[in-house]
């Protein structure tokens, strides 16, 4: 035994100045990846980067099984800003799908949009991406293959979460999210809302999704003259001055679910020491809520949305989230002046 | 003062490489912060580039009115003296670590990147300042400190001035008279809305 710790010694620090070397490229690689998402965005912002045609193409999201026909009259909207996994506004996982069906079914006067992607300034998908489309192909070819190269898979996550911070950062990402925020309100308009109707608006925001749909939601707040509530369903969240402006805000979260926790540690605006915090005083004031949806898992088997598992009630993962989701949407629309 | 203090300035700034130390410094600085405030203002690459070369002006001045500074305090108030194009020489070291300030851009992150940039850039100073002078930590500390309240002493009294050049030299090289504040972005367009809107019907 000895020897052998002995020779695991010897071993790692034999490999150590390699570990570091490739921990510190690693690093290197993730800063000049974060700035240059950076720079795409500043520079899309500044119109170095043909802003307008981009803003055109983006007024034609495809449509959607769950969204309404365009002329419908609805009582509520609802725009769902998918988690860090997506590729682009067409794509979705089969736990989205029925998960969004789900409500659908228990808030038929609902209108759900889901065609923008949270995570690219003008709604561009990654596999239609100018440079980097290819890449992108490929890395969702291997994650759906689930082979050997499934793991590079995660590089869509990394790219997403390196969006979020973008979102999160208070000196550029107001920008990005008055530019998502753009893209949504266009695909409300093109779904029939009307603005100053005062038809209610929630915004259902999944993992990175969930900060994204806090930060746009001040804005559109103000342009549509609407109440306007945001559920995050295990956002990674950061305290935004959006939190002033929105009617109400639920953070759902799962006892399991790690990476929501790892938002309430990474942003010290929800820690519990910054009672100044605009998070802290949401939750002081009755704002911003927090419900606890049991035992479930950010990702993968046992998330929010899967129908296989099930709580000691024996209701599903799925219906759980969903009743909680469609109770809040018909609580609010109930509400709302007029409605 | 003499020929031969500026031709040992031009020697330390120019050709040992202090300015270019210094230069490199305020071109990462310009990239990590200027960059933002320039294009979130949406100015032309042009322009981009004429305010970016102004502000690594501007950096390499302030860098040196720093260190000119730290230089007199010392003389004066501690009663101690080295030249000031050794001083030069020895506390441009300090800008090596802000030579990455570009990193800065990194979301969310940068800020505090920013930061522990700056502490290791003091106390590289700090070092600097002990070796030339030989004083002790203490003093090194009292000197940097002094130098540095002495350049906010000046910045303040000249800071009605110094504003008005700030915002005219903002408004020649970038064209704009004002810049835009991230935190009070106007309503989303109304143009779009119309547009959107008669393709979207009436609701």
């Amino acid at each position: 035994m000895a020897d052998l710790l002995r020779s695991l010694a010897r071993w790692l620090v034999a490999i150590s100045p390699y570990a570091l070397t490739a921990l510190l490229a690693l690093l290197v690689v993730l800063a000049l990846a974060s700035i240059a998402i950076v720079i795409v965005v500043l520079l899309w912002w500044a119109g170095w980067t043909n802003r307008h045609a981009a803003q055109r193409s983006a007024a034609a999201p495809p449509a959607r099984p769950a969204a309404p026909p365009p002329n419908a009259r609805r009582r509520a909207y609802m725009i769902y800003l998918s988690g860090i996994g997506h590729i682009s506004g067409e794509y979705s996982t089969r736990y989205e799908d029925a998960f969004l069906t789900a409500i659908a079914a228990q808030a038929p006067d609902l209108a759900i949009i889901r065609d923008v992607f949270p995570f690219s300034v003008n709604n561009q998908g990654m596999t239609s991406e100018r440079l980097l489309g290819w890449f992108w192909s490929w890395v969702n070819a291997q994650r759906l293959r689930k082979g050997r190269l499934k793991f590079a898979g995660d590089l869509i996550l990394i790219r997403n979460i390196l969006y979020t911070a973008v979102s999160a950062d208070s000196r550029y990402g107001p920008i990005y999210n008055y530019s998502v925020a753009e893209l949504l309100l266009h695909s409300l308009l093109l779904q029939g809302y009307r603005p100053g109707s005062g038809t209610p608006l929630t915004l259902l925001g999944y993992s990175g999704g969930g900060q994204i749909a806090l930060a746009t939601a001040g804005y559109l707040k103000a342009t549509l003259r609407a109440p306007v509530q945001v559920i995050s369903l295990g956002g990674v969240i950061n305290t935004s001055p959006a939190i002033d402006r929105v009617d109400a805000l639920y953070h759902l979260y799962g006892t399991k679910d790690r990476w929501q926790r790892f938002g309430q540690l990474i942003f010290p605006g929800r820690w519990p020491v910054a009672v100044w915090s605009r998070w802290n005083q949401g939750l002081a004031s009755g704002k911003i809520t927090e419900i606890c949806t049991g035992p479930m898992t950010h990702q993968g088997r046992r998330n929010y949305m899967d129908a296989t598992a099930t709580l000691d009630s024996g209701q599903s993962y799925q219906a759980h989230t969903t009743e909680i989701v469609a109770r809040l949407v018909r609580q609010f629309t109930a509400a709302a002046p007029g409605k | 003062m003499s020929t031969s203090f500026w031709e040992s300035l031009w020697q330390t700034l120019f050709v040992q490489g202090a300015g270019l130390t210094i230069l490199l410094a305020g071109l990462s600085d310009g990239l990590g912060t200027q960059s933002i405030v320039l294009l979130v203002n949406r100015i032309t690459p042009l322009r981009f580039a004429l305010n970016l070369v102004l502000s690594v002006a501007l950096y390499f001045l302030s860098a040196l009115a720093w260190i000119t500074a730290i230089w007199l305090a010392a003389s004066v108030v501690l009663r101690d003296y080295a030249p000031l194009p050794q001083v030069i020489d020895a506390v441009s070291i300090a800008y090596i670590p802000l030579w990455f300030s570009a990193l800065v851009l990194v979301p969310y992150l940068g800020q505090a990147i920013g930061m522990l940039l700056n502490g290791w850039s003091l106390a590289l100073a700090l070092a600097a300042v002990s070796l030339v002078f030989q004083f002790g930590l203490i003093e090194a500390l009292i000197g940097t400190a002094l130098g540095w309240l002495s350049l906010l002493l000046v910045r303040y009294i000249l800071s009605r001035p110094g504003d008005r050049l700030g915002h005219w030299l903002w408004a020649i090289t970038t064209g704009r008279d004002t810049r835009v504040d991230v935190n009070s972005l106007p309503l989303l367009s109304t143009d779009m809305l119309e547009q959107a809107g008669a393709q979207g019907g009436d609701g």
